[in-house]
């Protein structure tokens, strides 16, 4: 037996009453290849609590690159992180500090293997707004278009060492942004 | 401007049991899609994603798990999105599918999964974190969730949501 819902409709969208909590608030899908993207004037979405970015990128070229995270435009060596992820038939995990920026995942490969071929991520931002604690994020990665390895999936998480509220999130790769790569900023009341 | 989103698309909570539900007809309005799946099943059962009734084996997986002890991860290229597989058992188990891009034309869609997987053989409770792709750059217009063998029994969940990003 298929039981089959037809007609999708919206008609549902508010049943539950309450304010919407989970809000679009912008989105940068590249024309062209890009070394970076950043989202500046975080500060007038206070009346947000956390942040989501949902992504669906990759790099140029065909070598294995790592998305990159960087807040308030800070190089300082502020940053830490610690990564786990499966690939091929083992799990593995490491952990860096003292880093200028947050390596979300390693090696995502390029559209230069299958130029139709973006890797899925969500990052989420904690508490963005805080001048009372250091900042948070966690990260979920699909590393699929990866054949000088293998496809991968990474879970991750970092801190940055400060406590100023975020006004800027850049993204970028130890390479090039490739077109069509999407970037969504989301606020979660 | 802000604009409201993760929107419920569409529900279904089963009445009797079936071997697959479909969402069909699905609006392209939004950019990603979540669908939520807690399945109730006293038979082996997959939650096997497929997209626009695509039945070829056009679906790669990735996927990493730990069952409390123990750790590993493992690959395939397959007929379906993989987002758990389990034995006969009295307890749900649960998917949650994120379907990025989903109405995208220019390029593979790609999926984020995280998932209570107890598996087939010697079933053990994991914790899943899945990435799947779907080989083809059409727009998602119809989702099955397939239970492959067997059916889903009477009080399994499907919540589909849309989100506009």
């Amino acid at each position: 037996m298929s039981l089959i819902l037809l007609g999708i409709l919206n008609s549902q969208a508010a049943a539950a009453g309450g304010a919407a909590a989970y809000d679009l608030l912008e989105t940068q899908v590249l024309t062209s290849s890009a070394s970076s993207v950043t989202f500046t004037g975080l500060g007038s979405y206070t009346d947000y609590k956390h942040l989501q970015i949902r992504a669906v990128w990759a790099p140029t070229g065909s070598s294995n690159v790592g998305m990159r995270i960087r807040l308030n435009g800070d190089t300082g060596s502020n940053y830490f992180h610690h990564q786990l992820w499966g690939q091929s038939s083992s799990v593995s995990s490491q952990g860096f500090s003292n880093r200028s920026y947050w390596q979300i995942s390693e090696g995502v490969q390029g559209v230069g293997w299958d130029s139709n071929v973006f890797s899925p991520t969500v990052i989420d931002l904690l508490d963005f707004s805080s001048t009372s604690k250091n900042t948070t994020g966690k990260f979920f990665l699909g590393g699929l278009n990866n054949v000088i390895g293998s496809p991968h999936i990474t879970l991750s998480s970092g801190g940055w060492n400060n406590t100023n509220a975020l006004t800027s999130i850049e993204i970028f790769c130890n390479g090039t942004l490739a077109a069509k790569s999407r970037f969504s900023l989301m606020g979660v009341k | 401007m802000a604009t409201p989103t993760y929107t419920l698309i569409d529900s279904t909570v089963l009445g009797s049991s079936a071997s697959s539900v479909t969402f069909s007809s699905i609006s392209q309005d939004y950019r990603d899609l979540v669908l939520v799946v807690e399945l109730v099943s006293t038979n082996t059962s997959f939650a096997a994603l497929r997209f626009n009734s695509d039945s070829g084996s056009n679906y790669s997986n990735v996927w990493m798990q730990g069952d409390g002890s123990t750790a590993s991860s493992s690959s395939q290229t397959t007929t379906y999105i993989r987002g758990f597989s389990s034995a006969a058992r009295t307890n749900p188990i649960m998917a949650t599918f994120q379907i990025m891009d989903y109405s995208a034309t220019d390029k593979h869609k790609s999926t984020l999964t995280r998932s209570l997987d107890p598996g087939l053989s010697t079933p053990v409770d994991k914790t899943v974190a899945y990435a799947g792709r779907w080989a083809s750059t059409s727009a998602i217009t119809q989702i099955d969730v397939v239970a492959i063998s067997n059916s889903y029994d009477v009080g399994s969940t499907f919540y589909l949501y849309g989100i506009e990003a």
